[in-house]
């Protein structure tokens, strides 16, 4: 392995208790168990309510879509076939999207 | 119950497991959000952001790396998405309080307060936190472009200009306090 040069080891050095002073200028108070439970229920059922919504709309917006191909096959079929290209170019993109922004959460 | 049981329990919904690894990683990431942030305040607020996504994206977590490394993954990116909403100059007017602050604390305790920090501070957070998550937390290169989500190669030239910015301030700085005495 290539050794560094004194002057970067002292730097690092330097860096390192540096940083490490911060810690003596803020002193941390960690709430009580109590706290934690409280927020991970709170936080937990909000999202509970949050994916109920989410679901809900979903639903709705099927049954709109639904609808509207059903009645689009019986009244203007080749339109819908037209149709079929930009959505399906939609879909993968937002499905591209959606999963960069969950890799972002994941862990190395 | 070690960490690997907790992570188990909390993720297949198991609040209370959940809430003690919150607790148990509390002061580390305050700590670290400290570092990046040098101020209280936003530190806490950070605490708070990251904990609830925490809460929210437990079911991502593979366990892969420690809990806590995931726990300033996540703060990182909250950090670095916090300022770049905000704008260029207002950003700059806030990092100068920011370090100010701490040095009122440092001042207040006796501490001498170093010009390392001070250089360290001017650095943008681009910079700054993946120099922080080398040179004190000691990941390497793959392992921060993982956690912000940029190639190594970009970790390693960031820390190198933060380093070479910082050992120039200090320079500066030894040389004013040289020509003053």
């Amino acid at each position: 392995m290539k050794k560094k040069p004194e002057s970067v080891t002292n730097l690092e050095k330097q860096l390192k208790e540096s940083l490490s002073q911060i810690e003596k200028y803020e002193e941390v108070i960690v709430p009580d168990l109590s706290f934690f439970e409280r927020m991970v229920a709170e936080e937990t059922s909000r999202n509970k309510r949050q994916l109920a919504k989410e679901l809900a709309l979903f639903g709705l917006m099927a049954a709109v879509v639904l609808f509207v191909v059903a009645a689009m096959l019986i009244q203007l079929p080749s339109v819908l076939i037209l149709l079929q290209i930009p959505v399906l170019i939609g879909a993968v993109l937002y499905i591209y999207r959606q999963h960069r922004k969950e890799g972002e959460w994941n862990d190395t | 119950m070690d960490e690997q049981d907790l992570v188990k329990k909390a993720k297949k919904g198991d609040q209370h497991s959940l809430s003690l690894l919150l607790q148990q990683n509390y002061s580390f990431l305050f700590h670290y959000l400290l570092k990046i942030t040098m101020n209280r305040s936003t530190a806490e607020d950070l605490v708070q952001e990251t904990m609830l996504k925490c809460i929210q994206k437990i079911g991502l977590y593979k366990g892969k790396s420690k809990f806590s490394s995931w726990l300033i993954s996540i703060a990182s990116n909250l950090y670095i998405d916090q300022i770049r909403r905000k704008k260029t100059e207002q950003k700059f007017q806030e990092r100068e309080h920011d370090s100010r602050s701490l040095k009122w604390k440092a001042a207040f305790i006796d501490e001498e307060w170093n010009e390392a920090l001070d250089a360290l501070s001017l650095l943008s957070e681009d910079t700054r936190v993946p120099l922080i998550l080398k040179h004190y937390y000691g990941y390497t290169y793959e392992e921060i472009g993982s956690m912000l989500n940029i190639p190594a190669g970009t970790v390693k030239s960031r820390i190198h200009t933060g380093l070479t910015f910082i050992r120039k301030e200090l320079s500066e700085s030894e040389e004013e306090t040289r020509v003053r005495n």
